[in-house]
C-alpha cells in the first residue's frame, strides 16, 4: 500500500508536497497527523484513499518554508534524542557546522525560521535558530551589539553610567 | 631543487599542512634568488606560489590563498592557471562577481597580448578555453540568480521580531559579560532583561568583593526576580565579613553549588548564624555541593552543628581548614550528619597547624558522620588516629577512589590492610606518608584483590621496598594507567657500586623487566625523587621497554628531581627499536641545557619536555 501524499499550504498558497518522515521533524505537523491517519490504515477501500492530505499553515511563508523543508529533509533520517533531559549539556553543546551554514541567512530570514520552528514545533532547529542570535551577541561590546541589529542608542549618558555603576559587582574578564 | 618536487609531492599525498610548509621554503629561496636576477626562477616561483595556492585553498585558508594566487598572476600575467586559480578561490569564498571579474580581465588581457606579441607569446590554449567556459558558466548563473540570499546581511532588532520566550532562551544562552552588555544596548533591551529570572545561573562577582558592590549584585538579582543559581562563588573580605555573611544568608537565593571562603568567621560562628537565619538553613538545607574555606575551633565545637545543616541532596562536600582558633565549649552533644547521597568528600587541612587539636576533630567529625555512598574520598593533613580511620574506613563499602596525604602517622601498610576488608573495587590509589621514622609496613599478608581494578596508582613517602610494589602491581591486573612513585627510599632503582651486601628481597633493585610486565597497559609514569635512578638506570629501563615492548601507550613520562643526565634521557629514545614516543616529558630539576631539551622535541621524540630548573 503506498503511503498517502501530504502536501504543505503556505500562507501565500503555494502547495509543497512532502514525504511523511520529513514533514513529521515538525512535532505540530506529526500531532495532526496522528489524528488523521489512525496508526495503521485499516481499511484498503478508504474512500479518500488517494486524496492527499493538505496541511495549511498560516504563518509561514513560502521562501521560509522552503529552508525548513530544507532543513527537515537533511535530517529526515536522524532520530533527535528526547529534549526533556539533560537541559545543560545541550545549551552548551556548540552548534552542528551543517546548522550554522543552513542558518547562515540574512536576519530576517534567520527570525522568520526560528518563528516558523517555534510554531511547528521543530526544537531542535529553534534551539540551532536561538543559539546563531545568540552567537551574534557574544563577546561584543553594546556599540557593536547595536550595529550588529542596527539598534539605536536611546540611553542618556546619564543612564548609561548608572547602569554601569549598579553592574559593578561582576567580574569583568 | 627538490624542495619544489618534495612539496608537490606531499601535495598530491594530500599532506598539505606538511606540503605547505616544504613549499613556503621554497617560495623563500625562489624570491631571493629572483632578486639576484636570476630570471629562469621566474616559473618556477610562478609554480611554487599556484601549488602553495593550492594547498592554502584544501587547507581552508582562502585569504592566503588569494595572495599567492595574486602574487602570481603579477609574477606571471600571460598563465591561464593563475586566472583560473584566482577566480576559483573568489567563487569558493561566495565571491561570484569578483571570480567573474578576474576572468574577463584576464581573457582581455591573453587577447591583448595575442595581437601584441602574436605567436612568440606561449599560451595553453586548452586552459584559455577552459577560461571562457567558465567565464560563460559563471555569467549565466549570476544572470539567472540574483544576488545571493545567505550573503546579504540587513540589520534588525531581534527583540522586535521574536516574542519574549524565546528572547529568554537565546539570553539564556550567553555568559554573564554579554548579557550585562545587553542591558546596556537600548532601553528596550534592559526593559526586556529585567523580567528575566533565570537569567544568570551561575554569576561570577569580583574577586574582593566589597559590601557596597555585594549590595548591588542582590539588589541586580532581587529586580529580575534572579533567586535560583547553580554556582555561587563567593570569597568574603575579612572586614565587611560578618556583614556579608549575614546579606547572603538572609537573601533567600537557592544554590545548587556553593562556594564560600571565610578569613574571620569560623565553624561555630557560622553554624550559629545558620541557626537563627531561616533562609539561610534553607539555603544549606537545598545545597548539591559546596566547598567551604574556613578557620575552625580546634577541639571540634560546631563541625558537626555546621555539616548538620546540609540537606540529603549533597553530593560533593569539600572543607579546606585554614586556621585553628581556640577551643570553644562544647554544650551540647555532637548532631548526627546523615549525607545518604554524598558521593566526594574531601577534607584539606593547612599544613602546619598543630597535630594535636587536629586529633580530636577528625575523631569528633567521622565518628557522628554517615555518608555510605561515599565513592571519593579526599584526606590532606588530617592528622588522624588509627583507630578513627579504621572506623571510616570500614564504613565505606562503595570507595572507588582514595587518596590520603600525610594523615598523622598512618602507613600504606594500615591503608591497605583497611581497605581490604570491605570487598572494595578500589579505581584510584593515592597515599603519602608524612615522616620517614616508621619501621616497614609488610603487604604480603593483606589481601590485595580490592586493586584489581586499579587505574591510578600514586605512592609518595613510603618506605615500599620492590618486593612489595611488585605484589600491588601484579594485584592490578595488568590495568593499571598511571603510575607516581616519588621519594619512597627503600625503592632502589639501580644498585649501587659501593653496596658490598647480598641483595636479599628487601634490599633487591628494581627489576624493570618485572616490573614492566606488571604494568604493560600504563600511560603516564612518574619517578621522581627517586632513590638512584641514574642514567645507567634508565638504560636499563629503556632495554627492557624494547625486550618486552611494554608499555606500549605510554604518553607521559616524569623522571624530575633525579640524578639523570641530558644524555641518558635522550638515550632512551635512541636505543636501537626504541618505539618510545610521548607527549609529554617533565624533568625538572635535572639541570638539562636547553639544546638537549630543543632537540628532543625536534626529533619528534616528545610534543612537548619541560624542565625548570
Amino acid at each position: 500500500m503506498t503511503e498517502r501524499k501530504i502536501i504543505i499550504i503556505t500562507s501565500d498558497g503555494d502547495k509543497f508536497p512532502v514525504e511523511r518522515k520529513v514533514a513529521e521533524k515538525s512535532i505540530l505537523i506529526k500531532n495532526m497527523l496522528k489524528n488523521l491517519l489512525p496508526a495503521e490504515e485499516e481499511e484498503e477501500d478508504d474512500e479518500d484513499e488517494d486524496e492527499p492530505i493538505e496541511i495549511p499553515t498560516q504563518n509561514v511563508r513560502s521562501a521560509v518554508m522552503k529552508n525548513i523543508l530544507e532543513w527537515c529533509d537533511h535530517y529526515k533520517d536522524y532520530n533527535f534524542p528526547d529534549d526533556e533531559q539533560d537541559d545543560d549539556s545541550k545549551k552548551s553543546a556548540p552548534i552542528d557546522a551543517w546548522d550554522k551554514n543552513f542558518l547562515n541567512v540574512d536576519q530576517e530570514m534567520l527570525y522568520e525560521i526560528i518563528l516558523a520552528a517555534n510554531y511547528l514545533n521543530i526544537k531542535p532547529l529553534l534551539n540551532a535558530g536561538c543559539k546563531v542570535v545568540a552567537e551574534m551577541i557574544r563577546g561584543k561590546s553594546p556599540e557593536e551589539i547595536r550595529k550588529t541589529f542596527n539598534i539605536v542608542n536611546d540611553f542618556t549618558p546619564e543612564e548609561e553610567a548608572a547602569i554601569r555603576r549598579e553592574n559593578e559587582w561582576a567580574e569583568d574578564r | 631543487m627538490d624542495l619544489v618536487e618534495k612539496g608537490l609531492q606531499l601535495f598530491e599525498r594530500g599532506k598539505y599542512r606538511e606540503a605547505e610548509y616544504v613549499l613556503s621554503r621554497a617560495v623563500g629561496i625562489a624570491q631571493v634568488e629572483l632578486k639576484k636576477g636570476e630570471n629562469h626562477w621566474r616559473s618556477k616561483l610562478g609554480l611554487l606560489l599556484d601549488s602553495r595556492a593550492a594547498c592554502y585553498q584544501k587547507l581552508g585558508d582562502l585569504d592566503a590563498a588569494l595572495q599567492d594566487a595574486r602574487q602570481q598572476l603579477a609574477l606571471e600575467p600571460y598563465k591561464c592557471k593563475s586566472y583560473l586559480r584566482a577566480s576559483k578561490i573568489h567563487s569558493l569564498a561566495g565571491r561570484d562577481k569578483d571570480a567573474l571579474e578576474v576572468l574577463e580581465a584576464g581573457i582581455r588581457r591573453l587577447q591583448r597580448g595575442k595581437v601584441k606579441y602574436g605567436s612568440r607569446l606561449q599560451i595553453n590554449e586548452r586552459l584559455f578555453e577552459k577560461m571562457r567556459a567558465e567565464f560563460d558558466q559563471l555569467h549565466q548563473k549570476m544572470l539567472s540568480d540574483p544576488p545571493a540570499k545567505r550573503r546579504k546581511v540587513k540589520s534588525y532588532d531581534p527583540l522586535d521580531y521574536l516574542p519574549f520566550e524565546l528572547q529568554a532562551t537565546i539570553f539564556s544562552h550567553l555568559d554573564q559579560p554579554s548579557i550585562l552588555n545587553c542591558i546596556l544596548v537600548s532601553r528596550k533591551w534592559k526593559q526586556s532583561i529585567a523580567n528575566m529570572p533565570r537569567l544568570l545561573h551561575s554569576p561570577v562577582l569580583k574577586r574582593q568583593l566589597s559590601l557596597k558592590d555585594f549590595v548591588k549584585f542582590l539588589n541586580f538579582c532581587r529586580s529580575r526576580q534572579c533567586r535560583s543559581f547553580e554556582t555561587l562563588s563567593l570569597s568574603l573580605r575579612a572586614a565587611e565579613e560578618s556583614s556579608m555573611l549575614k546579606q547572603l544568608l538572609s537573601s533567600g537565593f537557592e544554590v545548587k553549588k556553593l562556594n564560600l571562603s571565610l578569613a574571620n568567621h569560623d565553624n561555630f560562628e557560622l553554624a550559629k548564624l545558620l541557626s537563627n537565619i531561616t533562609t539561610g538553613r534553607k539555603m544549606f538545607a537545598g545545597l548539591k555541593e559546596l566547598s567551604l574555606s574556613l578557620p575552625v575551633v580546634e577541639n571540634g565545637a560546631g563541625m558537626t552543628e555546621l555539616l548538620g545543616f546540609l540537606g540529603p541532596d549533597m553530593t560533593r562536600l569539600n572543607i579546606v581548614i585554614t586556621d585553628l582558633v581556640v577551643s570553644k565549649l562544647v554544650r551540647r552533644e555532637p548532631s548526627k550528619i546523615n549525607l545518604p547521597q554524598l558521593s566526594r568528600l574531601a577534607i584539606v587541612v593547612r599544613p602546619k597547624l598543630h597535630e594535636k587539636l587536629n586529633k580530636r576533630l577528625m575523631r569528633v567529625l567521622f565518628a557522628n558522620f554517615t555518608a555510605d555512598n561515599v565513592q571519593s574520598l579526599q584526606l590532606i593533613n588530617c592528622d588522624t588516629e588509627a583507630a578513627t580511620m579504621e572506623k571510616m574506613l570500614l564504613r565505606l563499602e562503595r570507595l572507588e577512589h582514595f587518596l590520603a596525604e600525610c594523615c598523622g602517622a598512618l602507613t600504606l601498610g594500615e591503608y591497605l590492610r583497611w581497605l581490604s576488608r570491605n570487598r572494595l573495587r578500589l579505581e584510584s590509589l593515592a597515599v603519602r606518608e608524612s615522616t620517614l621514622q616508621r619501621p616497614s609496613s609488610s603487604v604480603s599478608d593483606t589481601d590485595l584483590r580490592f586493586l584489581a581494578r586499579l587505574k591510578s596508582l600514586s605512592l609518595e613517602n613510603t618506605s615500599l621496598n620492590f618486593h612489595q610494589l611488585f605484589l600491588l602491581l601484579q594485584s592490578t591486573n595488568h590495568q593499571l594507567r598511571h603510575l607516581k612513585l616519588k621519594a619512597n627510599y627503600k625503592l632502589i632503582f639501580a644498585r649501587s657500586a659501593f653496596d658490598t651486601r647480598v641483595p636479599n628481597v628487601t634490599t633487591r633493585p628494581v627489576n624493570f623487566r618485572e616490573f614492566l610486565q606488571a604494568v604493560p597497559q600504563l600511560e603516564s609514569l612518574a619517578l621522581v625523587q627517586c632513590t638512584n635512578l641514574t642514567d645507567s638506570a634508565l638504560r636499563s629501563l629503556s632495554t627492557e621497554m624494547v625486550n618486552t615492548s611494554c608499555p606500549k601507550g605510554l604518553k607521559m613520562l616524569d623522571v624530575s628531581a633525579n640524578e639523570v643526565s641530558g644524555v641518558g634521557i635522550i638515550d632512551l629514545f635512541q636505543r636501537p627499536r626504541s618505539w618510545l614516543r610521548l607527549d609529554q616529558l617533565l624533568a625538572h630539576g635535572c639541570d638539562l641545557h636547553p639544546d638537549t631539551l630543543s632537540l628532543l622535541v625536534r626529533r619528534g621524540y616528545c610534543r612537548d619536555v619541560q624542565s625548570l630548573a
